[in-house]
């Protein structure tokens, strides 16, 4: 403290030897050079440390936030599957194996027979050499073929043909009929009267048993 | 202060150091005036110039001889040491007056005026009339000026002699106390006055003395060394030291200039007395100038003229012999050797040392009158600070700018030059500082949230996350193909045995269906194709068709008459499965 008194003594006696103009400089380079000094000479060095700051931590910021964004997302999506197990079950369900067209023939003669209903079949069977491909390319607006829903499924024709009494023929439709679980498609039905009274059926079946997504991974 | 001194009446020291003599006295103060109960005298005159300490060694010897028992002391100071002059200045305020004795007295002194310690006094204030009728106030200031120089070596002097140093007493200040109570002014009237003239070894001083206190101060920086160093000259033919001269010069002395001129050069001395004359002439003509100064002064202004009535001369030269006849013969007025005691009881003192040393002892006297019964009150340690600089003009405009435009600011100048700029630096360092620690606390922080948000990407970002995402991208893009699959895969079922059924139960008497074909390809069509036995049952049958739910659309393709028999063709589209 005595240094310090020692010293503020000393600077005053220096400064009385100050002319006015001098002390008046001093003054000046106190009020305005210090100030210009740092605004010009120390600030602009830490503005430019806190512009790099402020970038660094808005690009980090963004990175992060657009990284969170997909993370969410993918919560999302993951939360979404979760909820559509069921669904997609179902959705498998719907796509057979090849060998289920047999135990479906075999099925329908079984419960024919279950039913006392004796119809001849003339054909009755998979017809394994006539599975055909289907695309389902739906279009966007510019015309374009919208890869995101683009998908195709084999088909596999079942062929029943017999010859029989309309109630028969209808009984046989009833059977058919009530496979209520069971994906198939009724393509094509023909059924004509005879001049006996009898009907000439032919009835061709599809089942789905193959399912192409177009993705990495096909299920 | 040496009023506040002066109601102690302790004991004081004075002493006047003087070029050839130092003199010292212990005065006190009773009831019948000032007295001075011990003096000393000592020549220094073979002395080169004196240290402090040694000056300080001679004090202290002097002391301890004469059992001087005071432990403060004040000094004398006269001739060059100590400046003073009498101003007659307009009246004005006590700041404007202060500036203008700064800037009077600064043109007659040798150094920069801050060497200086100025104090002035106003004595009297008057009113004159000028030459235009008008009555002018007027104030009569004495003002001294002594070197700071000498003010620290005497101070440095006391304090080494183990005294205090009291302060310092002009001599020509203490003259006119010392003349008032020696009641030399009770003869002198109003524009009357007496000369003092102290003839010094180096120096001589010419004070005039009023009734009204101090009229003039004049120094003069020649004295009796000048005769001495010629009686030393002019004794080539022996060698004579400083102090075997000067006791010559006094036994030699001066003669009139008559009986100088009628001296044969043969005659011995006869040189000798005419280069003292011719060299006291020229101390004279000095003199002569400092008079003629002053009453030309007095005779070129609007003051009433001055007679000089008296001249009394003092200091140790004047006991020259020849000396009064000079100023007898130079100046009307009567001249007579100070009676350095006439003002002062010195019953105690050492009445040969008084008596041997009359003239000598005057401005120590006059000093101890001051001191004592001060007139002036001006004690050298009671000045008021001299500024450490003039005012510069700049300053001088500044400052009547700020006191016409800004009163308010004025008082910023009562603080020092440097408490302002140590103020503005700090608060432009605490300012900036705290902006910088602002912006260093807000880049710390903006470099934490940066880590904070990069430790938290590469956590996200990781290859096992990342993969993770990919999968369950793919899935969920697996997922929703399969919904949009599901629309297409998921067959409908048309129940054609309860729509058979139903158009049995519609189909009108004689009616025949003889083949149906269903067609699932764009749309499920079922086509009936049967024969009827009249157009009637067609139409019913169209009917009945048309009402059967299972049907969105029932068109009838053909209807044509073959034999009795009218065949037919529906073709009826199988709706949305409502009637399934």
């Amino acid at each position: 403290m005595n240094k310090l008194k020692a010293l503020y003594e000393k600077i005053t006696e220096n400064a009385a030897l100050l002319s006015w103009n001098e002390k008046a400089m001093v003054l000046g380079v106190i009020f305005v050079i210090t100030p210009l000094l740092y605004f010009y000479g120390v600030y602009p060095s830490l503005k430019n440390s806190m512009d790099k700051s402020i970038s660094g931590c808005n690009q980090a910021r963004v990175r992060f936030e657009k990284i969170e964004a997909e993370q969410k997302r993918a919560d999302e999506m993951l939360d979404e599957l979760t909820r559509g197990e069921e669904l997609v079950k179902h959705i498998n369900s719907l796509v057979m194996n090849p060998d289920d067209a047999v135990q479906i023939i075999n099925v329908i003669s079984e419960l024919l027979v279950k039913n006392n209903i004796s119809i001849n079949f003339l054909k009755n069977n998979a017809q394994f050499d006539r599975i055909y491909e289907k695309t389902h390319a739906p279009r966007l607006e510019s015309g374009e073929i919208d890869q995101t829903s683009r998908f195709s499924y084999k088909l596999l024709p079942m062929e029943f043909s017999f010859r029989s009494s309309p109630v028969e023929y209808l009984s046989f439709l009833n059977i058919i009929c009530g496979f209520k679980n069971l994906n198939y498609n009724m393509k094509k039905m023909t059924a004509s009267r005879s001049n006996d009274g009898r009907v000439d059926v032919s009835i061709i079946l599809e089942i789905i048993v193959e399912l192409n997504l177009f993705t990495q991974k096909n299920s | 202060m040496a009023e506040a001194l002066n109601m102690v009446k302790e004991n004081i020291l004075g002493i006047d150091f003087g070029s050839a003599a130092v003199k010292i006295g212990e005065g006190s103060f009773s009831e019948t005036g000032v007295r001075v109960s011990k003096v000393a005298f000592r020549q220094i005159i073979s002395h080169d110039t004196l240290s402090e300490q040694a000056s300080a060694q001679i004090i202290k010897e002097m002391i301890m001889e004469n059992q001087i028992g005071a432990s403060s002391a004040f000094f004398v100071l006269n001739g060059p040491q100590c400046q003073i002059r009498v101003m007659t200045l307009p009246k004005m305020s006590d700041d404007l007056l202060e500036k203008t004795i700064r800037s009077e007295i600064k043109k007659e002194l040798s150094q920069p005026l801050e060497d200086y310690k100025i104090d002035f006094k106003t004595c009297r204030e008057f009113e004159v009339k000028s030459e235009e009728g008008i009555n002018q106030k007027k104030v009569e200031t004495i003002v001294t000026a002594i070197d700071n120089k000498t003010i620290s070596r005497y101070c440095a002097i006391a304090e080494n002699a183990g005294l205090k140093c009291a302060g310092f007493i002009p001599a020509a200040i203490g003259l006119f106390s010392f003349s008032k109570k020696s009641g030399m002014l009770s003869g002198i009237g109003e524009n009357e006055v007496i000369m003092f003239l102290d003839f010094g070894n180096s120096q001589m001083s010419v004070n005039f003395i009023s009734s009204n206190g101090l009229r003039f101060s004049k120094e003069i920086n020649m004295g009796g060394s000048a005769l001495t160093t010629v009686v030393k000259t002019m004794h080539s033919d022996e060698t004579l030291s400083v102090e075997a001269a000067e006791g010559k010069k006094f036994k030699i002395g001066l003669m009139a200039q008559d009986a100088v001129d009628a001296l044969s050069d043969s005659s011995p001395n006869a040189n000798l007395h005419k280069v003292l004359n011719l060299s006291f002439k020229k101390l004279f003509q000095r003199l002569r100038l400092s008079t003629g100064y002053y009453f030309a002064h007095f005779r070129d202004s609007t003051l009433s003229s001055q007679v000089m009535k008296q001249i009394i001369i003092a200091g140790g030269n004047s006991e020259i012999p020849g000396i009064a006849s000079f100023f007898d013969d130079a100046f009307d007025a009567a001249v007579a050797k100070a009676d350095s005691w006439k003002a002062v009881d010195n019953g105690e003192c050492n009445l040969s040392v008084c008596e041997q040393y009359n003239l000598s002892f005057l401005n120590l006297c006059a000093a101890f009158c001051e001191y004592y019964t001060p007139e002036y009150k001006i004690n050298i340690s009671n000045v008021r600070p001299a500024p450490a600089k003039q005012k510069s003009d700049n300053e001088t405009k500044f400052n009547d700018f700020i006191a016409s435009n800004a009163p308010g600011l004025q008082s910023i100048s009562n603080y020092k030059f440097v408490n302002i700029a140590a103020a503005a630096l700090i608060f432009y360092i605490i300012v900036f500082a705290s902006i910088s620690v602002y912006d260093m606390a807000s880049i710390f922080s903006y470099n934490s949230q940066k880590s904070a948000f990069e430790a938290k990407f590469n956590e996200l970002n990781s290859p096992s996350a990342a993969d993770e995402r990919n999968k369950i991208n793919e899935r969920y893009a697996a997922f929703n193909k399969k919904k949009t699959a599901r629309e297409i895969i998921e067959f409908k079922k048309n129940s054609l045995d309860k729509t058979l059924a139903s158009i049995s139960a519609q189909l009108p008497d004689g009616t025949i269906i003889s083949s149906l074909n269903f067609v699932n390809e764009v749309k499920p069509v079922l086509i009936l194709n049967g024969s009827a036995g009249e157009y009637a049952k067609v139409i019913t049958f169209s009917d009945e068709l048309k009402k059967n739910g299972s049907f969105s659309k029932v068109s009838m393709k053909k209807s044509e008459q073959k034999a009795s028999r009218v065949e037919f063709q529906f073709d009826c589209e199988l709706g949305t499965g409502k009637g399934n």
